[in-house]
């Protein structure tokens, strides 16, 4: 375990360094993590122009949901993302080869090498917004909100995670799919909106997406104040089973990896 | 013209044998289209919205707006900036018999007849499986001149990629650019919602950019909301975008070109 958390340490390194011998790509980067934030705050924004209430949320609290969207994809866009956009080619190029070679587990290295520093501009836009958001509400916060938020914050990343490498998971059988992870850009998009607006829909839909509905909800509902415990509660559990599902599912599939170089 | 024929064939079997990928692709306009189906059986289920729009009226929107995004909307952009220009494959084109932009017109064709005829299957399978009411024009005239609408609306959108694409030849991180435009046409297109259901000032901005007759004036076209001066008006705008689009491509192209210098191919 120590040995991986120095391995980390290293790697944030690395690429802080990167950030400065590749100015133009980390602008860049900034400019798209700020755009498309702000995109999910003005999309939602027009969406519920004419509308005071919807699926039991109140507009500013959909609001509230959009800023919280923001922090917690910033916090695994910082982290993940990058490395989940160089999946598929890792694999369609034979790098898994030299991958599984190596003294460390595949899934610590294929999730973590990349870090995009740049997405913590996403974070800034998504914590003003909240702050403004609240402050119009006349809703304020403890310390024991903001730490149950932080850390009901740290599980949603880990089901949004595990989700990602489990779909990602498939390329070992279709490396073709090289925009896999655009699709899974746009599933993140299931967790903007409602969990009551899929139960609406469909109970059979609302059964399939329910972990995703999780991930934003319950961190948002914790800071105006409408957690129970049981919210936190399924989000733990739920992030624990999920975790494991993409450990074993990813040593399953491996168990099909054709390599091409070799 | 045979030679013409020829590409289009040898894309449109790239094109078969990356079918997968078009398939996700169609996905990924599927899951966004259908999320904002499902808010607005919410927010406008039982209710006429301004503007006339109800909740059926709008699932057939954004039945149309499926089908459209995936055959009108082309995707050479990211290909143009980075594997043309800042690779070099560029002056592999350069030496060959044929315009550049014809090239690109045609190897693009294949790639939205396929992602168009998945948008198509989609919707269908939706109207069938969930009765959903689909407004069409009923008049042939009209709808013959909603096929221009569209036809015309794709050459848009195709000289506009064209040229955001050659903004290479002078930027060469170009990425945050295109995330930038990309977002402004989600709304300015009415990709997001109806034009007429945005506030006022964002209407003005979509109504006098190139952006809304991209993918709105095609939708309403088919639903049969313009009438037919209307459309021949539309027509006419649509000409004078491309026209437009077709000298700045020309300009930025001739001077891009001058810039263009490439090592090893």
């Amino acid at each position: 375990m120590k040995r991986y958390f120095n391995i980390y340490k290293a790697l944030l390194r690395i690429n802080f360094a990167n950030l400065f011998a590749y100015r133009a790509n980390f602008l860049n980067g900034m400019i798209a993590s700020f755009v498309w934030s702000s995109f999910v705050i003005i999309s939602m924004t027009l969406l519920t122009a004419n509308t005071k209430e919807v699926f039991g949320w109140k507009r500013e609290e959909i609001l509230v949901l959009s800023g919280t969207y923001n922090i917690v994809y910033s916090v695994f866009y910082l982290f993940f993302s990058r490395n989940f956009e160089e999946f598929t080619l890792r694999i369609h190029f034979g790098q898994l080869d030299s991958i599984l070679t190596k003294p460390i587990n595949s899934q610590f290295f294929l999730s973590s090498w990349n870090v995009g520093y740049n997405n913590i501009i996403r974070f800034l836009n998504g914590s003003w917004f909240l702050i403004f958001m609240l402050s119009r509400m006349h809703i304020g916060f403890s310390f024991i909100t903001l730490l149950l938020f932080f850390i009901t914050l740290l599980f949603s990343v880990s089901i949004i995670y595990s989700i990602w490498f489990i779909i990602m998971s498939i390329a070992i059988w279709h490396s073709k799919l090289s925009n896999l992870v655009d699709l899974m850009y746009s599933i993140n998009g299931i967790t903007r909106y409602p969990d009551g607006m899929y139960k609406k829909s469909s109970a059979f839909l609302f059964i399939i997406l329910f972990p995703l509905t999780l991930v934003v909800t319950t961190p948002a509902r914790i800071l105006i104040h409408k957690a129970q415990f049981t919210d936190i509660a399924v989000l733990i559990v739920c992030a624990g089973i999920l975790l494991y599902i993409s450990h074993k599912f990813w040593n399953f599939a491996l168990r099909f990896y054709t390599s091409v170089s070799s | 013209m045979m030679r013409y024929g020829r590409i289009f064939l040898l894309y449109f079997q790239h094109a078969f044998a990356y079918r997968s990928m078009s398939f996700v692709w169609f996905l990924t306009a599927l899951i966004d289209i259908s999320l904002v189906i499902f808010f607005w059986n919410g927010a406008a289920a039982g209710r006429t919205f301004m503007a006339g729009w109800n909740f059926p009226s709008l699932v057939s929107y954004y039945l149309f707006a499926l089908v459209a995004g995936s055959l009108l909307m082309p995707h050479m952009e990211t290909d143009i900036s980075r594997l043309d220009i800042q690779q070099g494959g560029l002056s592999a084109y350069l030496l060959k018999p044929f315009s550049y932009i014809n090239f690109k017109f045609i190897s693009e064709l294949p790639w939205r007849l396929i992602g168009g005829s998945f948008g198509c299957i989609a919707a269908l399978l939706c109207i069938y499986v969930f009765h959903i009411h689909v407004q069409v024009a009923s008049n042939s005239m009209t709808l013959l001149l909603a096929i221009c609408v569209a036809g015309l609306g794709y050459m848009i959108a195709f000289f506009f990629k064209m040229i955001i694409g050659i903004f290479a030849f002078w930027i060469i991180e170009i990425r945050g650019l295109f995330e930038a435009i990309e977002v402004i046409m989600i709304i300015l297109m009415g990709n997001l919602m109806p034009l007429n259901l945005l506030p006022q000032w964002i209407q003005l901005i979509a109504y006098i950019s190139p952006f809304s007759y991209m993918i709105y004036f095609p939708i309403i076209a088919f639903e049969g909301k313009l009438t037919q001066i209307q459309l021949v008006q539309t027509i006419g705008i649509e000409l004078l975008w491309i026209g437009l689009l077709y000298v700045i491509y020309q300009k930025l192209w001739s001077a891009g070109l001058r810039k263009f210098s490439a090592v090893g191919n």
